[in-house]
This record gives C-alpha cells, structure tokens and sequence, in this order.
C-alpha cells in the first residue's frame, strides 16, 4: 500500500511532505530572497499594506463608518478618490481602514495554527507511539473533511462574526502543521548532533525546542506564507456569505457582500474593496513562492 | 485479487472515517451557543411553545441518546428533518446535490481543458513571453477572490455586454426537462428536450468560469512545475540525445509522466470544487449544496448541517479513492497491498 496511502489526502499532504524535505540546514537569509525579484515585490505590497494598516487614521481622509446621505453613491472624484457608498460612506477610508481587518484576518489563524500545529506536531513525532498514532488519526480525520463547509459549519455555530470566523479557520488549519511539523521532526530527532545532544542529559522539552525545531523552521515558514494569502480569501469569503465580519464594519468582503445590490448601477462600490483583497493577497502569494523556490533546492535546479 | 482487497479495506477506513466525523459535526452542531429552538421561533417565544418544540426535536434527551436516534436513522437512510425547510434532509439532499454536481463538473472540465494545455506549454517554452503570461495569470487566478470576480463578471458579460444569463440555471420560459437523475443537462438529453439542454449549458458558462478559476490556476502551476521536473530528467536528455523530435520527446516521455500529478491536482480540485460551490452559487443565485447549506447553518438547522456535511466528506472521499486507483492504471510501479 505504502506510496498509494501516502497519498490518501492528496496533493495538500504531498505539499507538506515535500516541504518536509527541504534541507533543514537551510537558513533563511536575505541573500536566498534576492535571488528572486518576485518575492521582493511581494514583500513590498505586503509591507506597504502593513503601513496603511498602521497609519490608518492618518490615511483616510474621513471616518469609516460617517454617513453623509448628501453624497450617497458619488462616483470616483476629487473629493472621494473611490466614490461613496448607498449611505455616502467614504470607500477609500474605508478600504483603508479595511486593510486591519483584512491583516487581521489572515495572520492570526495562520500563526495561531502554526503554534497549535508545531506543538502537537512535535509531540507526536518525538515522542511516537501511542500519543503520535491518536493525534495522526485526529489529523487525518480533520483533513478528510472538505475545509469549507467544516470552517462554515463551525463559523455559523459560533455565531457569526469576524473573530468566530477566524477560530473556524484555526480549527481546519493546524492540522497540515502538525503532519508537517511531525514529517520534519521524525527525520531531524534521527541526526547525530541530536544523538550528542541526548547524551549530555538534555530534557526532552529542551531537545525539542533547543535542538529539533529551531532546525524545522524553514518549511513551516515557507507554508505559513502561502497560506496567509489563502486565510486572508477565506476571511472574506466568510465575511462575504455573512459568516464572519458584520456591516457596517469597514471589512472588505462585507464591503463587497453590501454592495452587491447595487453593483450594476455604481460599479465602484464592489470594485476597490476586491481589488484591495488581490493586491494584498498576491503580495502574500508573491512573496511565499518566492520563498519557496529560494530554499526548494530541487526547483532551484530546474 | 489485490485492487479488490484494496478497495475493501479502503471503504472500511471510510466508514471509521465517516463514523468519527459524524460524531464531531454531531457534537459540535449540539453544544454551539445557538439555540435552534429559539432561533427557530425568534426571542418572543412563549416557555411551553420552546418546551414542546424541544420535545418533539427530541433535543429534550442526553446528547448520546439523540447520537444513537441520529445513527438509527442513519443506517435506515434518515438523516432527519430539516428544521428550515421542513423535508428530509435526503430528499433535499438529492434535489439540491444535482445542480452542485453540475456546476462543479464544468468548471472542473474548464481547469482542465484551459489549465493543463496552459501548464505544458508553459514548461515547454520556460521564460518565454507565454511563459510568463500563463505565470501572471496563475498568479492572479489563485489570488482574486471568487465572489468579487463573479460580482464583476456578472456586470460586464450580463449586464454591459449581454452575453449570458445573470442569475438561475435555466430560462424561466423555456419547459424544465423531467426529473430523472436531476442533472439537467442529462435530464433534458434524455428527453429530447434541447431548448433546455441550451440554456442550462447557457446558464453554466460563467459560473462555470468563476468558479473554474482558482482551480485552472492551481492546475496550471502544478502542471508546469511537474512537467519541468520531468523536463529535466535523465531519460528526456537521453531522448533527446538520440535526436527523437522535440515533439515526440514532450508528448510521448514527458507528458505522459506528469499525469500522476495532474490526477492528483484534479482530484484534489474536484473535491474542492463541490465544497466550494458555496459562494458562487450564492452570488449567481444558483440552487444547490453551496446555497442550502448557506441557509441551513444560518438557520442553526442541525439535521442539515450534519447532513450536508456528511455528504460532502463522503464525495471527498470518494473521490480520493478514485484518485488513487488511478494512481495504479498510470504508473504500474504502484501497488496496492
């Protein structure tokens, strides 16, 4: 059965192990970046959100939620570089101010995954047996579901709202980090300079976090910058369907969600909070392929 | 024989599988902080009228009591009422399940028939203009959210250019072909039925397309990265070596060994595709599994929630294993045991 089981849950798992194979010794360094122009021009669109994110208050020329029901429904001009909304809100202010939301939303459960999925990942292939058999059958159980509806079904449970929406995504999340964390510890935990270390009387916590994962960094990194992209989709694709971020908070896919209605008369009400999701989303997508290829030795070669 | 035993045991670990999910969506959809009773008949509900409903959903019982109900149920091919539409879940099930299946075959078939041409060319002429056309497009595909790119085609191809329908899945003045499997496109084939055959294939081009999209750019990278890897192996140097044309060379040696991961990439997005029908068949106001279970979760409506999603992580599966039978049709290396 052996390669056919291996690839029971499909290309996301042959994506971990793949990435569980990168060399560990790897380091990431700047100069693996400047190798590829397009991870650096991800990182800039990423760092340039950060900084509207950030500077928020001093970006938009107006507040997020002022309604002025004397300008509903202006287009692009001058005055409101993205028009305004049915209630005469400010789009551009509230693009910008989206930007926290949207940051938010993709960082958050990613890294709340992460550190979930490194934990119990780590456990369970350093520690083997039973402990590593139940947590890699409650993994598989949670990747046999189809991700979407399990994120759905969990948001709505919860209550609609942004923060539920996002512990929805942990949920289906952490377990792609476990199998990969666990694929890089049960090959690191095997070299020699673990072996030494183990003779010195190391406690298994400070072989684990001392010597293993500091080692097993560079493929969770490299996941985690694909998949903020991704969170950041999700995020607003939930709060699109009404499952996550409620109006009139300034979130993107609510923005996109409320303007719906009106979208074939006042094209600019769905068009600048979508493209503002693009732009941020493949600032992420850039800089992750960047990565990869940087530390993927085996895509360098080609 | 080997594959049979394979299968066997496979359907087995699906069945365990579907057991575990089945509690997990069962307890989760139990101890949520909603309360279906109450969202049911809204905050000015009287005590016994709330007592009464939750005697006769039997949510009166101990959870393990009502698990038992529900697997009773189950093994009789019941999975309950649902609470907002007030049918069996089955029966909904099938109804709406059709359309679903509709819509995500054709966009499967869209990534396919654009993606994996798009990432063998790509390949086949690295760092070319077309190469970093495809590349961009890629890019760009995987990063657009699908509600915003159905939101923006529906203007431009419905509203401004007129070219196809905006909403639906089929005329409302053309006769509805009879329900014999409920995919309409088969239904109406069957009768003889053509003007609606046209206008459901009408209707499905571009939500085909939006939904397509991701999928085509997924298929796309994972072709080109597949095949430059084949590109550049020992026995593609060798063939060309022997002076074999670069035709022969890419589509007899390469191509052929890039099919494991195209398998993989189309099942993976096929699974993807039923499950993430949900926003594009909302924003075309299309029925199917994505809109229902919209409405159902909602509405708190557990029977269908559960229902919903143990139909999907059935396909899921299910389509899983086809991928991996696949596996051993294409490399004979693989076996099963």
């Amino acid at each position: 059965m052996g390669e056919v089981k291996e690839r029971i849950l499909g290309l996301r798992k042959e994506r971990l192990e793949r990435l569980a194979t990168l060399n560990p010794e790897t380091k990431l360094t700047l100069s693996l970046l400047r190798r590829s122009p397009l991870a650096v021009i991800g990182i800039s669109m990423v760092t340039i959100f950060a900084f509207i994110a950030l500077l928020g208050p001093y970006l938009a020329p107006y507040d997020p939620y002022q309604l002025d029901l004397s300008v509903r429904f202006s287009p692009p001009s001058a005055g409101h570089w993205f028009g305004t909304d049915g209630e005469g809100r400010d789009i551009f202010s509230r693009v910008v101010f989206g930007s926290r939301y949207s940051l938010v939303a993709g960082l958050v459960p990613v890294i709340s995954a992460v550190i979930l999925g490194v934990i119990l990942g780590a456990i369970a292939g350093f520690k083997g047996g039973k402990i590593e058999d139940l947590l890699m059958r409650i993994t598989d159980m949670f990747l046999a579901f189809p991700s979407t509806i399990l994120a759905m079904a969990i948001a709505a449970g919860l209550g609609p709202s942004l923060e539920n929406a996002m512990i929805a995504m942990i949920a289906v999340w952490w377990p792609s980090y476990a199998r990969l964390v666990r694929g890089s510890v049960l090959s690191i935990k095997e070299t020699e300079y673990v072996e030494a270390a183990r003779a010195t009387g190391e406690t298994d916590i400070n072989l684990i976090f001392r010597y293993v994962l500091p080692n097993a960094l560079s493929p969770i990194i490299v996941m985690a910058t694909l998949d903020i992209g991704g969170a950041i989709l999700t995020a607003a694709g939930l709060s699109f369907i009404g499952l996550g971020a409620q109006p009139p908070t300034p979130e993107w896919g609510a923005m996109v969600n409320a303007a719906r209605i009106y979208a074939i008369e006042y094209w600019w009400l769905p068009t600048f909070p979508g493209l503002a999701i693009l732009a941020v989303v493949l600032g992420f997508n850039l800089f992750g392929d960047g990565l990869r290829d940087a530390l993927d030795p085996r895509l360098r070669r080609i | 024989m080997a594959l049979w035993r394979y299968v066997y045991r496979r359907l087995w670990q699906m069945a365990i599988v579907l057991l575990g999910i089945s509690v997990i969506t069962f307890v989760l959809a139990r101890y949520v902080p909603g309360d279906p009773v109450l969202h049911y008949l809204g905050e000015r509900a009287r005590d016994e009228t709330i007592q009464r409903l939750r005697e006769r959903w039997g949510l009166d019982r101990p959870v393990w009591e009502q698990y038992v109900i529900f697997i009773k149920g189950l093994l009789q091919g019941d999975l309950g009422t649902s609470i907002s539409t007030q049918h069996p879940v089955t029966s909904d099930l099938a109804e709406f399940f059709p359309f679903t299946i509709e819509l995500a075959t054709s966009a499967l078939l869209v990534s396919v028939v654009v993606g994996v041409p798009l990432g063998v060319i790509s390949a086949v002429k690295r760092n070319k203009t077309i190469d970093h056309a495809s590349r961009i497009f890629a890019l760009a595909g995987s990063s657009t959210p699908i509600f915003w790119l159905a939101i923006m085609t529906i203007y431009l191809f419905y509203f401004r250019l007129g070219w196809v329908p905006g909403a639906g899945v089929i005329s409302s003045h053309v006769q509805r072909p009879a329900t014999i499997t409920g995919l309409y496109t088969i239904d109406s084939l069957i009768t003889g039925n053509f003007p609606a055959f046209l206008s459901t294939l009408h209707h499905l081009i571009l939500p085909s397309l939006v939904l397509g999209s991701y999928s085509t750019a997924l298929t796309t990278r994972i072709v080109r990265s597949s095949m430059l890897e084949i590109l550049g192996q020992d026995y593609v140097r060798t063939a060309r070596a022997k002076g074999l044309p670069e035709r022969i060379v890419i589509y007899k040696h390469a191509l052929k060994n890039t099919l494991i991961a195209t398998v993989t990439i189309i099942g993976l997005n096929y699974g993807g595709l039923l499950s993430g029908a949900v926003i594009t068949e909302t924003v075309f106001a299309r029925p199917g599994l994505g809109t229902y279970s919209i409405g159902t979760m909602l509405a708190l409506d557990y029977p269908a929630i559960v229902g919903v999603t143990l139909v999907a992580t059935i396909v899921y599966a299910c389509i899983n294993l086809v991928v991996d039978l696949l596996y051993g049709f294409l490399d004979p290396r693989i076996r099963y045991g």
